[in-house]
């Protein structure tokens, strides 16, 4: 679903950011990116959805060379969640704010309303639906950014760092959202610097320092490489560095950890 | 008498009644779900909001008693998003953290020395002569912790000053924090207890506009409210699955910090 | 920005004089008959490329003079007055239009181009610190100053949202009417980020006591010369007699 192949990349040619970076995300699969700040992980972001193109070597997604692409043609395959939900709400109705990717996708009237019906209805804002999207509050606001991307029906999501400012509520209900999108076979790459996060939620791991992409592969095998985790500068999710010290096999939450104990003891 | 005093404080329907009041000296944490109030409160406490209904008395007297320049010298806020927090007139980190200050009217060499004091503090010194609106989010976070340093409050109150940094700015802050002189009360609102285990020594629980649960960390953390409300460290949770699946000996405290796991698992493994 | 670093006399002269100087040159402006006004538009714009970034200033001068310059042209040269001359032998325009416009032109350009001068040599703090060390009201300064650092914010924002608003699909390279429908998903989170950051800003400011005196202390003002305090007065008081010789010229 995505490909990268010997891709590099700078803003200027003084500071190149990325150098020799390959890796490929299969379909239906979720992904994150992790690293130090600064090493380019939304710039990879943005390579993927052809707001940035590559300096050598090419991106491919869905097939498609994003050099030979924009964002607004691969938003037929590609949707986006940013960090920052006001800098794209402009509507005065949740559902029409949502309706906006859809129709400039070039939907029809009835498939309009049933992609957005269907996507608030996922991200859970039914009762907000007629709402102006700026009364809710930040948690709500990503939301709706969420169920912006959802309604473009998109066969690969990207999300900048989706679990920033949320609580543990919220955080369950987006958790729930992207195990449900996988299900259904969208790929999923997401930017993040929670490594618990991460352990939940992803399949696969891609870390990246110094502009190089250290390591990639099942989020387990990486966090258990702990020279590779201590050269990125990452730490480990909590139950993983427990793991280590009860001499389990990689636990990815507290739920496996405690799984896996309970076999260790019988 | 304590520093802050709040009566019966509430605000619109966002704030239902708080009454609390807080030591000088003491590093408090009051944790609350998204929407709970936490900035409404964190800005009724800092006197840039007047409140409904009560009031908050700082040092004896109500916020609205207050002169401008003399409460912004007793109690400081620093917000969730630097850039937002910047004065927008000044053009040097070094201007910036002099911005409040200059404000106060107070002498040249007063601001002189009171702005290198903040700027050796926050570990900006080499970042002095930059703009503040090219620097990091967590650079930017710490200019505006050493801007309301530079004020010499005797409160400082932090809303959520972290949620957008990555962990390592967010640990340059906490530890910052942490390491700030006893005569400065903290006051550190979050959703998540994660940070403020580190320095706080009394955790209050803020849900539907209430103070709920009011204590030691240990105390307020497990207490079903907080349960319900913002959930349990990772730690603290595995160790309550264990407990769950009979894996954990009845009388051990979970613990809340990777360091206290640390201890508290190799307890359990040797028996 | 449009700042640039300025070694010459124009970069180290202090702000508040270099103001005082605009204003000045402004004034005179209006006073004088159209063929001075076109010689003094010449100087300015002979001082404008001794700068050091002195391309860079034409460059500005001429992009932000032009549309202006033609809009007046064409009122004036075509509208305005009955046409009496026929250009190149074929298009009718009006003699009197020609030279009105010739006049504002000038007159306009001049002004422009000697803001543009004071805005390229003066670079904002300094021109918030000078007016800081002369007690003049803080607020004041804050309305003057503050545009100017929050327009790379708005420039690096309007991008972001862009950039944003494309990955929803927006193309901006379609119909002129496609455009226009756009504008809205462009404008309205510029606005709304805006009035966030106001009020977020408003509250920081209050918070570190803005405004609570009618003064502030400033570390680092810019140097006065020892001229300056009595050229600045000259200068105003030139403005006064200049704006007022024109007045009465205008009314006789």
């Amino acid at each position: 679903m995505v490909r990268a192949d010997d891709l590099a990349f700078s803003y200027s040619p003084a500071a190149p950011l990325l150098k020799n970076v390959s890796f490929q995300v299969e379909a239906g699969k979720i992904a994150a990116i992790a690293g130090r700040n600064g090493t380019g992980k939304s710039t990879l972001l943005r390579l993927c959805n052809a707001l940035l193109k590559p300096v050598s070597g090419r991106m491919l997604v869905a097939g498609i060379d994003t050099r030979e692409s924009s964002p607004s043609k691969l938003a037929r395959h590609v949707a986006t969640v940013f960090q920052t939900p006001e800098q794209q709400i402009f509507a005065s109705r949740v559902a029409d704010e949502i309706s906006f990717g859809p129709k400039q996708l070039g939907y029809s009237r009835t498939q309009i309303q049933e992609a957005v019906a269907s996507a608030i209805d996922r991200t859970g804002l039914s009762s907000l639906a007629h709402s102006h999207p700026l009364d809710l509050s930040h948690a709500g606001r990503r939301f709706i950014t969420l169920a912006s991307a959802l309604a473009m029906k998109p066969r690969l999501l990207l999300l900048d760092e989706p679990q920033q400012g949320l609580d543990a509520a919220a955080l369950q209900k987006l958790e729930g959202i992207l195990k449900a999108e996988k299900a259904a076979g969208v790929t999923i790459l997401f930017v993040c610097h929670d490594m618990d996060f991460i352990a939940r939620n992803a399949d696969e791991l891609l870390v990246f320092g110094a502009g190089r992409l250290l390591c990639s592969g099942a989020v387990s095998d990486v966090f258990s490489d702990q020279a590779l985790i201590q050269q990125a500068g990452l730490k480990l999710p909590d139950s993983m560095a427990l793991a280590q010290m009860l001499h389990l096999p990689p636990a990815l939450s507290c739920e496996q950890l405690i799984a896996l104990w309970r076999a260790s003891r019988t | 008498m304590a520093l802050l005093e709040v009566d019966g404080l509430a605000f619109g329907t966002i704030l239902d009644g708080i009454t609390l009041s807080i030591e000088r000296g003491e590093r408090l944490a009051i944790l609350g779900a998204n929407g709970s109030g936490k900035t409404t409160l964190a800005h009724c406490l800092a006197g840039w909001l007047p409140a409904s209904r009560g009031h908050v008395t700082f040092d004896g007297r109500a916020w609205k008693d207050w002169p401008l320049p003399r409460r912004a010298a007793a109690v400081q806020l620093v917000g969730q998003l630097p850039v937002q927090q910047l004065s927008g007139r000044e053009f040097t980190v070094r201007d910036e953290i002099a911005f409040g200050p200059g404000n106060l009217g107070l002498p040249v060499s007063e601001v002189s020395d009171r702005t290198a004091e903040a700027l050796e503090l926050c570990g900006l010194a080499h970042l002095a002569d930059r703009d503040p609106f090219t620097l990091s989010g967590g650079e930017q976070q710490r200019t505006v912790l050493a801007a309301a340093l530079a004020m010499k409050p005797q409160l400082l109150i932090l809303d959520e000053p972290v949620t957008n940094l990555d962990p390592s700015a967010s640990g340059h802050v906490v530890q910052l924090v942490s390491e700030l002189p006893p005569h400065i009360t903290v006051v550190w609102l979050d959703t998540s207890p994660k940070t403020a285990l580190e320095f706080a020594g009394r955790f209050i629980l803020l849900r539907n506009g209430k103070c709920v649960v009011d204590g030691l960390p240990r105390t307020v953390l497990f207490h079903p409210e907080s349960l319900a409300a913002i959930g349990l460290p990772p730690v603290a949770e595995a160790a309550r699955l264990a407990a769950e699946a009979g894996l954990w000996p009845d009388g051990l405290p979970y613990p809340l910090t990777l360091q206290e796991a640390r201890a508290s698992f190799q307890k359990v493994k040797h028996g | 920005m449009i700042y640039r670093t300025e070694r010459g006399w124009l970069g180290r002269e202090h702000p508040l004089t270099k103001l005082c100087l605009v204003l000045w040159a402004v004034s005179l402006m209006i006073a004088v008959p159209w063929p001075v006004a076109a010689f003094l538009t010449a100087l300015a714009a002979a001082l404008g490329l001794s700068l050091d970034s002195g391309v860079s200033w034409l460059r500005r001068w001429l992009l932000t003079l032009a549309p202006l310059a033609i809009s007046l042209f064409i009122i004036h040269a075509f509208f305005l007055h009955a046409p009496d001359l026929k250009w190149a032998g074929v298009i009718p325009l009006s003699r009197l239009g020609l030279l009105e416009s010739a006049s504002l032109i000038a007159r306009v350009g001049f002004a422009l181009g000697v803001f543009l001068l004071f805005l390229s040599t003066t670079h904002p703090s300094a021109l918030l610190k000078a007016l800081d060390a002369k007690k003049i009201s803080p607020g004041l300064s804050y309305v003057l100053a503050s545009p100017l650092l929050l327009i790379d914010l708005f420039a690096e924002r309007a991008k972001s949202i862009q950039a944003a608003q494309q990955t929803r699909g927006l193309s901006l390279d379609q119909s002129a009417l496609s455009r226009l429908l756009a504008l809205p998903a462009l404008l309205v989170p510029l606005v709304t980020l805006g009035l966030m950051d106001n009020q977020s800003r408003s509250a920081a400011l209050t918070g570190r006591a803005f405004r609570a005196l009618p003064f502030r202390t400033v570390l680092n003002p810019p140097p006065d010369q020892p001229h300056g305090p009595a050229l600045r007065r000259v200068l105003l008081a030139a403005t006064a007699l200049q704006g007022g010789l024109a007045l009465w010229l205008y009314w006789k």
